[in-house]
């Protein structure tokens, strides 16, 4: 995004980079030019000068819907990783149930794991996401696999 | 229990860069998962000493996962209950992210074994094969 003469500071609110969340360009240039309050430092970037830290006195659409909806999108994500793991450790149980250890035991380890990997930084919830739709998707098959290969 | 477990995690959040903006998220899963465990365990043990057929079945997973995922968010959301209950254990038990780790590794490992000698017992195999 930041490919002309000067690059945003790590952490600065460019707000042309929120775009994608819904606010359009014209919202975005005349926001601009209205805000007054600073952070502890400002940036130029394309002529247009920037404050990192919150705006204040910005209009709504851009510090709190921005804000709202990347936390919900979060949140949604997260909510997906926790149905993903917890259909996967349901789906153990029944597997012991049945005395197929070999596949709840592999299905118990692949939900410690997707847990585990939510502590990871940044990537963690996408990758206990990914998790859980790949086992959504080859679970069955990787599972019945191990049973007929290793179970009794 | 429950809470313990939720205090234990909360703790390894907010020690987290991934979990540290809303560490109930991992904390309410965790719980969330063991419960889902913990449902499942009693649900054979009642099966296996014929009171109640089991209630785990694939027909019933959404209500299940439904309830126990709505059920866990609801508890700890509402009031914010999950920071009234973090200030409470964090006086009663402080602890360390080594110590919070080894708890919650114990706490899973033992209800992972509850499962197994429950249905080992309902297929009396392993210890209870004779």
């Amino acid at each position: 995004m930041c490919t002309s003469e000067t690059l945003a500071p790590a952490g600065a609110r460019n707000l042309k980079s929120f775009q994608f969340f819904g606010v359009n360009a014209n919202a975005s240039d005349a926001a601009v030019s209205t805000l007054s309050k600073t952070g502890n430092h400002q940036y130029y970037f394309r002529g247009q000068k920037y404050w990192t830290g919150n705006y204040n006195g910005a209009p709504k659409l851009i510090n709190g819907n921005i804000a709202s909806n990347a936390k919900y999108l979060k949140g949604a994500g997260k909510l997906l990783g926790f149905a993903g793991t917890a259909i996967t450790l349901y789906q153990s149980v029944d597997e012991f149930r049945n005395g197929r250890n070999v596949a709840g035991g592999a299905r118990l380890a692949v939900a410690g794991v997707a847990t585990a990997a939510a502590f990871i930084p940044g990537v963690g919830w996408g990758i206990t996401l990914g998790i859980g739709l790949a086992d959504a998707i080859w679970g069955d098959d990787f599972y019945n696999y191990l049973e007929e290969e290793f179970g009794n | 229990m429950y809470n313990y477990l939720f205090y234990h995690t909360y703790y390894l959040a907010l020690k987290s860069k991934s979990n540290k903006s809303d560490p109930y998220h991992i904390s309410i899963m965790v719980v969330g998962l063991t419960l889902v465990l913990n449902l499942g365990t009693v649900s054979i043990l009642l099966e296996s000493i014929e009171i109640l057929p089991f209630l785990f079945t694939d027909e019933l997973m959404f209500v299940w996962l439904i309830f126990i995922i709505g059920g866990s968010y609801w508890y700890y959301l509402i009031n914010k209950r999950h920071k009234k209950i973090y200030s409470k254990f964090v006086k009663k038990y402080p602890t360390t992210i080594l110590k919070s780790i080894f708890i919650l590794l114990l706490l899973y490992l033992f209800n992972i074994g509850l499962l197994i000698l429950t249905s080992s017992y309902l297929n009396k195999t392993g210890v209870f094969s004779n």
